[in-house]
């Protein structure tokens, strides 16, 4: 009974903090992670993330710190056009997380690309 | 292909000593039988040398290009230097969980051989235990995902290593925090064993701390080598990303930290049981909760992850682990019927459960920001969080935890008084002093005041302990030389403190002020970045055995860096960055060649880092701060006379 | 041919497992 009157305040104080901590971090901060076909049938207001493939048509300029190209995934694709270091992997046929705004031009302006790290972890069989 | 049968044999073999361990050891520890509590542990040992045997195996495999097996074709090829070809050992799906099992049984078998002081029973209890999560490892290796698969032709040459994991740190930072999970093993065995035994006196948890710092270590070192491979290899100017990935590595190690403090007042005054069980129970689940994140592919991460077959089981180990700790926490917690009362809260005794709590918070906050795609996925549209949700959330209980580090240290133990704000006063000026030279120097930023003043208390309160071994000492060397050694426990671990207090003073400098600049620049083109100036002066391409790179100089002060650039012929045109980075303890000059155009310009993306270095430093001088705390210890804690721990409830 | 492997592994350490049954004397004192 003296330990929960001691340390329960405190405790519930701690929790509602922390609680607070996550509540307002989160609302403002998270994105919907889409793929190309959903971000294509629900028009999202904000900043949100969106899986693809890049398809073969990759053009860069301006000394590598501009790009377009075409991502798709089974049944839909879009232009992305970004600005900004490619990252290392970045290539056609690789899976892309685009971050971003989908523009009034129906083009994606992606601010960040982000790829993933060649498979340590896959089971892709080798194919014989 | 002989490799294939006698591996496959030997991870079989394994599996069934394990499982007849496991039982074996519950049974005898259940009914006493010391005999059977011997041979449920030589079972266990033998377990052991099966993955030992299954190990050896593989890397025979690997290293004699053993195409018949899938596993060596998949990672390796002819062309990989031997180094990468040997890494590959861990560097897949089957094999990293080979390497888990190797770890958890060698350790395993280090700490039931330690345990001898212990009892036959609580022993028994921590082999089955250990038996059981080393046969569910064994069955996955078995069934679902072995490394000794066999082709049934085999190929002339191997798939090969991608050449962005060709690089130094992968041959040290993935298995040094695979081991640091798997350890974690050893010190949830012990505390289910005491659980089930009904034991928890001095012994147990001088032997559950040991097994519980080896793990902590471990991770703590595979977390800053895991920084610093991001840093110094994928270019993107920073070292932590809060993927998934990195966040499953963090969360056990944020636990056991809480553990560690945490257990000390168990050793001093018998309090605190509840938390210590759970904590170690905690950072246990979330390991096993973490490896099935990772491998299953259930939330999205830039470590690729195939939706795996293996995902399943892992999702059924951790509801097994979690029902099984559950119930044994709800029935035996009871038990721990606390002797003393609790002290104040502002005590020593109340620094540390403030420390508890706001570490489970921190886990909260991870643990959120890791699961909301997989949450709100289930619930409707999938969500992410980024860096901005976690720097939001945690800073402010990191910023605590660093007050915790500068007050707590000085408070009594119970209760206070004027010598307590009297001592208080070093932590308090070194904030104060900190606060104006930063004013001073025109630093306006909020997050970055309150950390570095609060860094900086740490410190000085960590420095404190040290300043009164001098004082008792009286100037004589030789006695504050013997002092530190016979305390080593506690002078290390505040030296670890200081290292922690650096690194954190690193990640609040590299992060806060960091600053970066995109530019192209023509030959003789200058670029200039928090006042550091870089000119580019000329690029050339080298040929080398398999690959081509583009390397450009960057003349800095009286050096040259030499970011670069390499491709890799079969792969399609990528090329890979070479970061160049010139590091000084003020801050590190960061270039990263983006490319060159045909009118001769190069385009670059240049960082200044301040205080990058003060991260490895820190972690360096933590891992010495243990080591030396630790080193040699044999004798379960060398007991104060005055200690009364409570009488444990037999079991 | 695993399974082979696997029991000839198993008898190979079935004496090291089952030693200390092998050396204590059938007659035992109920072990505590």
């Amino acid at each position: 009974m003296n330990v929960l009157m001691r340390w329960g305040i405190p405790t519930l104080v701690v929790v509602a903090c922390v609680g607070y901590l996550i509540y307002s971090a989160s609302g403002g901060a998270s994105e919907y992670y889409l793929t190309v076909s959903e971000l294509q049938s629900h028009a999202t207001a904000g900043d949100v993330r969106v899986a693809g493939i890049v398809a073969d048509d990759v053009q860069k300029s301006d000394g590598g710190f501009h790009v377009t190209f075409t991502e798709k995934d089974n049944t839909a694709s879009m232009p992305v056009d970004y600005t900004g270091t490619l990252p290392d992997i970045f290539r056609p046929g690789i899976t892309v997380v685009a971050e971003g705004k989908l523009g009034a031009d129906g083009v994606f302006h992606a601010t960040t690309l982000l790829t993933k790290c060649p498979s340590r972890f896959s089971t892709t069989p080798y194919t014989q | 292909m002989i490799i294939g049968y006698l591996g496959a044999g030997a991870l079989l073999a394994g599996l069934v000593m394990g499982g007849f361990s496991a039982v074996l050891s519950f049974w005898s520890g259940w009914r006493g039988n010391v005999v059977m509590v011997q041979v449920g542990r030589r079972a266990f040992y033998a377990a052991t040398a099966m993955v030992v045997l299954a190990g050896v195996l593989l890397e025979v495999g690997l290293l004699t290009h053993d195409f018949s097996l899938a596993y060596v074709t998949e990672h390796t090829d002819l062309s990989t230097p031997t180094a990468l070809v040997a890494s590959g050992f861990y560097g897949g799906q089957e094999g990293s969980l080979l390497y888990w099992a190797l770890i958890l049984g060698l350790l395993g078998s280090g700490s039931l051989v330690a345990s001898a002081a212990l009892g036959e029973r609580l022993a028994a209890y921590a082999a089955g235990v250990l038996a059981s999560i080393l046969s569910f490892f064994l069955i996955v290796l078995v069934l679902v995902a072995s490394p000794f698969d066999l082709l049934s032709i085999t190929p002339p040459d191997g798939l090969g290593l991608n050449p962005v994991l060709r690089d130094g740190g992968m041959l040290i930072h993935p298995p040094v925090v695979l081991a640091g999970f798997a350890s974690f093993a050893i010190p949830f065995s012990f505390a289910a064993a005491a659980l089930l035994a009904g034991r928890t006196d001095a012994a147990w948890i001088a032997h559950t701390r040991r097994f519980a710092l080896v793990a902590w270590s471990l991770q703590s070192a595979g977390l800053v080598l895991g920084m610093w491979w991001a840093y110094h290899v994928l270019g993107w100017g920073g070292y932590w990303g809060w993927d998934p990935v990195e966040n499953v590595a963090l969360m056990p190690w944020l636990a056991t930290t809480a553990y560690l403090h945490s257990s000390q007042v168990q050793e001093k005054r018998g309090r605190l049981r509840t938390w210590n069980f759970s904590l170690v129970i905690l950072a246990f689940l979330l390991v096993v909760f973490g490896t099935f994140i990772v491998r299953s592919g259930v939330v999205p991460s830039v470590h690729t992850f195939a939706v795996s077959a293996i995902g399943p089981w892992f999702l059924g180990f951790l509801f097994a682990c979690i029902v099984f700790s559950a119930v044994l926490l709800s029935l035996r917690s009871s038990s721990f019927v606390d002797a003393r009362e609790a002290a104040p809260i502002v005590s020593r005794e109340g620094a540390f459960v403030m420390q508890n709590l706001l570490l489970v918070g921190a886990i909260a906050v991870v643990m959120w920001g890791t699961i909301l795609p997989l949450v709100s996925g289930m619930l409707g549209a999938e969500r992410v969080v980024a860096a901005p949700y976690y720097e939001r959330a945690a800073a402010p209980i990191f910023a605590a935890l660093l007050a915790l580090m500068a007050a707590g240290p000085l408070l009594p133990w119970r209760r206070m008084g004027p010598s307590t704000l009297r001592a208080l006063r070093w932590p308090g000026a070194a904030a104060l002093v900190t606060l104006v030279v930063m004013l001073a120097g025109g630093a306006r930023s909020v997050p970055a005041l309150v950390a570095f003043a609060l860094a900086a208390a740490a410190a000085a309160t960590s420095i404190t302990v040290y300043g009164r071994a001098v004082a008792a000492s009286g100037g004589d060397w030789s006695r504050l030389a013997r002092r530190l050694v016979t305390k080593r426990r506690r002078y290390g671990a505040y030296l670890a403190h200081i290292g922690l207090v650096v690194l954190a003073a690193g990640i609040a400098g590299s992060h806060l002020w960091q600053q970066e600049k995109e530019v192209t620049l023509a030959p003789g083109g200058s670029v200039t970045v928090a006042g550091y100036t870089l000119t580019y002066t000329g690029s050339r391409e080298r040929q080398l055995p398999d690959h081509t790179e583009l390397v450009a100089a960057m003349r800095f002060g009286d050096s040259t860096l030499e970011p670069s650039r390499a491709t890799y012929a079969g792969l399609g045109g990528q090329s890979l960055t070479r970061v160049a980075i010139s590091t000084t303890p003020v801050a590190d000059v960061y270039v990263v060649l983006a490319g060159t155009n045909p009118d001769g310009s190069a385009s670059f993306q240049v960082f200044v880092n301040p205080l990058v270095t003060w991260i490895w430093a820190g972690g360096a001088i933590i891992i010495l701060g243990v080591v030396l705390g630790n080193v040699g210890e044999r004798r379960a804690a060398a007991a104060p006379a005055r200690r009364r721990v409570p009488v444990p409830v037999p079991g | 041919m695993a399974i082979i492997v696997a029991t000839l592994l198993l008898f190979a350490a079935g004496p090291f497992i089952l030693w200390p049954l092998i050396k204590t004397p059938p007659e035992e004192p109920a072990g505590r």
